[in-house]
Formats: structure tokens, C-alpha cells, sequence
């Protein structure tokens, strides 16, 4: 279902971009929302600053690496994020919330949830995907961990001790049996 | 199994991994095997999403450090300055209650005559704390241990870390910016206006706290002329300006 995307992606692709401008009118237009909801919740004004920026950074590295589209507005987007986030640490803490609904507030749109839904669901598979990750042999870990990160592949191979024709094959075998692993997870749910 | 060895193919194509022909005949029958295009589709969302949690570049932690930022900006500074300036009524009053009288008359006395007036420089320094994301490179441990001299102001210390940090980044606006309030405090002040005012021209979220900084490096000099220029600077809207209005107003 190709949705259109909300004039509000512009938000992400501030944020993707650094762009302080943008960044300080997210802040401007959602600071008072989401401290006073947390404060009311048991929270302090310092868990609603990490709150928030934990939030815009998942949104961040989705949008970054995995072309996130927006296709509701962002501000009831982020502050829905942010409740699920909040109420997610008071269960850490065994403190019971104020409020325990996040449909509480009433203009939320069926979009908002789906892709605050969307997320989340991301959120988890990655962590789920780490596991597996974590799974592998070490020269697997290895190979892919530096790849991952960016270097250059020769730079890679150079550090692994490795050619670089064998660093190429290693990494497709690696992630095919990662894969394979993160397949078998699933059936296994 | 038949998945297997799909799923190798599909990784070694995607790897890279592949020879020219070889490559193109994989294309040739991805475009007709709907069970190798979904695998594709599966090992591109396995990779990134797994990528989002390893990768994280250079750019990631910039964008990391200005949410920082803005978070201390926007959540704590209004909250704890109300704090502050609460809490000494509330306590202070009752046991010297009989001081009071004297206590105003002097204080009266205090602001005719204004001593502090020479010290406007400590009265509207920012007391900000330099505050660094967490990160494992090197020149990261620096910073880290640059913030921590400069929150317990030791600036000196905090001078020559951030030093080395800003000689090797000089696009690394929070180093700048620290760096800069770092020789303000230790008295390098035309050093120091030389950092802040390229910090200034650039486009960072301290453009306007480097302004701010380099006006009070003037107050602390007592050229009011130039403290009201750059104090003037400051837009409304950004945090500095209610403080820098009142210094300017003291300052004419």
C-alpha cells in the first residue's frame, strides 16, 4: 500500500541533514507537550529530555538507513513515540503510570499509530537481528561488524589480516547463515 | 537445501561478490524467480536494519550531540533557573529575620553603589555545563575528559584538551565553542574571540552563544562599546536574548 508521504517528512529530512534550523523548531513545537506529559506521568524534566532525544534518534537512523517515509503528521508522531517510550521505562521501574492509555489524546490519526507502530516493530527487529548477529562465529562478527561500520572494504580486509577477494566471499557466506538464522527465529516464533 | 544456496547467491550477488557474467545471468533470472526476488528484498532489510544498529558514522553522533544540545537548551535550562532562583527565599527567611532590616539596608546600599558592576562578566557568564555524547573513538576520550574539567572549571586543564581536540576537528563546533570559553576563563581573550567569532560566522548551535561569549569577553575588559555590538547580534528567539538585553541595558 503506497501511501503518500506527509509534507511533514521535511521534519526528517531536517533531522537526517543535521539541519539545526529544523531541529530547533521540532524542539520549539514539542518540548511543553512531552515534559508536561511525562512530569505528569512520574517522570523528571530530565527523563523527558532523554526521552525525546532517544525518539528522534531511532527516527533518525531509520529515515538514514532505511529511507523512512513520513505519512502522517510528525508532531503527534513523535509525541505518540514518545508515551510509548515513557510508559515502556515506568514498566522498567515498576512505576505504575497516570495515565496507561496512549489514546488519550483523541485527534491521534489511525496513520500516526501505524507508523509509530512501524517503528517500534523496527525498533525490536533490529535489536532481534543483533541477536542473531551476535550469534555468529567471531571472524563473522568481524568481518561484518568493520563492513557495517563503514570502512572501506580493502581497509577492512587489511585490518582482518584477509585479501580482499576472501574478505568479499567471508561477508556473503556470513550473511547468508545470518540470514538463514534470522529466518529460523521467525519460524520458531 | 534449495533456500540455501539461493540464499548464498543472493548474497554474493548483493556482496558483490559475483563475476560480470556470472552477474548478469543471476539478473536475468531475478527478474522471473519471484522466490530469489523476495529473498533479496529480505537480505536488503536484514542488512540496513542490522547496519542502523552497528553503524554509527560520524555524522550520526553530530546529530546526536546537536539533540544533546537542544535537549539541555529546551528541557533544563528554563526549569533550572527557576529553581535558583526560588530556592534561597524559601529557606534563608526564618532564622534571620532579625538581620533582615540590616540586611536590606545594606543591600540597598550594595545596589546604589553597585561593586558587582565590575563583575557583570561572572553575573552573566552561561553557566553551561559541556556535555559529551558518548563515544569510543579517541579523540572523543578527549572531550570527555575536557568536559569534566570544564564542569568542575578547572578551564586550564579543560584549555589544553580541548585545544588538541579543536586543532585536529576545527568543524567541531561543541570543541569550538568550549574551547573558546575555556581561554576567556584563562584570561587568552584575544585567542579566544578568534575561535568564538569563526564559530560565530559559521552556522552551528552555538553561532549565538559564541556571540554571546565574545560580548562578555568586552564586559570583562570593560569596552562596553564593543560588548553592546556583539551583544546586539543576538536575535530574538534564541536563548541568550532576554540575558543579553539586560546586560545591555545595564551596560549603557
Amino acid at each position: 500500500m503506497a501511501k503518500k508521504i506527509h509534507l511533514d517528512q521535511r521534519y526528517i529530512v531536517g533531522l537526517v541533514n543535521n539541519d539545526t534550523v529544523i531541529i530547533n523548531e521540532i524542539y520549539k513545537r514539542c518540548t511543553a507537550k512531552i515534559k508536561s506529559w511525562i512530569v505528569f506521568n512520574n517522570g523528571s524534566d530530565d527523563d523527558a529530555a532523554d526521552i525525546f532525544q532517544e525518539a528522534l534518534m531511532d527516527v533518525y537512523r531509520q529515515a538514514k538507513y532505511k529511507s523512512l517515509e513520513l505519512t502522517c503528521p510528525f508532531e503527534p508522531y513523535i509525541l505518540l513515540i514518545c508515551k510509548r517510550k515513557w510508559l515502556n521505562e515506568l514498566k522498567k521501574r515498576s512505576i505504575l503510570p497516570v495515565t496507561n492509555k496512549e489514546e488519550d489524546l483523541l485527534h491521534i490519526g489511525e496513520d500516526t499509530f501505524a507508523n509509530a507502530d512501524y517503528l517500534e516493530n523496527q525498533e525490536a527487529q533490529s535489536k532481534s537481528f543483533f541477536k542473531a548477529f551476535e550469534k555468529l562465529g567471531e571472524r563473522c562478527r568481524e568481518i561484518i561488524w568493520w563492513s557495517m561500520k563503514g570502512e572501506a572494504q580493502e581497509t577492512v580486509a587489511e585490518t582482518l589480516g584477509v585479501t580482499y577477494g576472501y574478505l568479499r566471499k567471508k561477508k556473503s557466506e556470513c550473511m547468508a547463515s545470518l540470514i538463514k538464522m534470522v529466518q529460523s527465529d521467525k519460524t520458531e516464533e | 537445501m534449495m533456500n540455501e544456496d539461493k540464499l548464498l547467491t543472493v548474497a554474493r550477488y548483493l556482496e558483490g561478490d559475483m563475476e560480470l557474467q556470472e552477474k548478469e545471468e543471476f539478473e536475468i533470472l531475478l527478474q522471473s524467480d519471484a522466490e530469489l526476488q523476495e529473498l533479496k528484498a529480505h537480505y536488503i532489510d536484514v542488512h540496513d536494519t542490522l547496519k542502523m544498529k552497528i553503524a554509527s558514522t560520524e555524522d550520526d553522533e553530530q546529530v546526536e550531540a546537536t539533540l544533546a544540545s537542544f535537549g539541555k537548551q529546551y528541557f533544563k535550562n528554563e526549569g533550572g533557573a527557576k529553581a535558583e532562583e526560588q530556592a534561597p527565599y524559601v529557606v534563608s527567611l526564618q532564622p534571620y529575620i532579625k538581620w533582615l532590616s540590616v540586611a536590606a539596608v545594606l543591600i540597598i546600599g550594595l545596589l546604589v553603589w553597585a561593586p558587582w558592576s565590575a563583575n557583570l562578566y561572572e553575573k552573566y557568564a552561561i553557566s553551561k555545563e559541556m556535555s559529551v555524547v558518548e563515544r569510543s573513538d579517541n579523540g572523543q576520550n578527549t572531550l570527555e575528559k575536557a568536559a569534566g574539567f570544564y564542569n568542575s572549571r578547572d578551564y586550564a586543564a579543560a584549555e589544553k584538551l580541548l585545544n588538541e581536540v579543536y586543532t585536529k576537528e576545527p568543524a567541531n563546533s561543541l570543541a569550538a565553542y568550549y574551547y573558546g570559553v575555556s581561554l576567556i576563563e584563562t584570561g587568552k581573550v584575544e585567542e579566544a574571540r578568534a575561535v568564538l567569532s569563526k564559530l560565530y560566522e559559521g552556522e552551528s548551535v552555538f553561532k549565538y552563544d559564541a556571540a554571546y561569549s565574545i560580548a562578555l569577553s568586552y564586559v570583562k575588559q570593560k569596552d562596553n562599546q564593543q560588548a553592546l555590538s556583539w551583544l546586539s547580534k543576538i536575535p530574538q528567539g534564541s536563548t541568550n536574548y532576554d540575558k543579553a538585553q539586560e546586560l545591555s541595558n545595564k551596560l549603557r
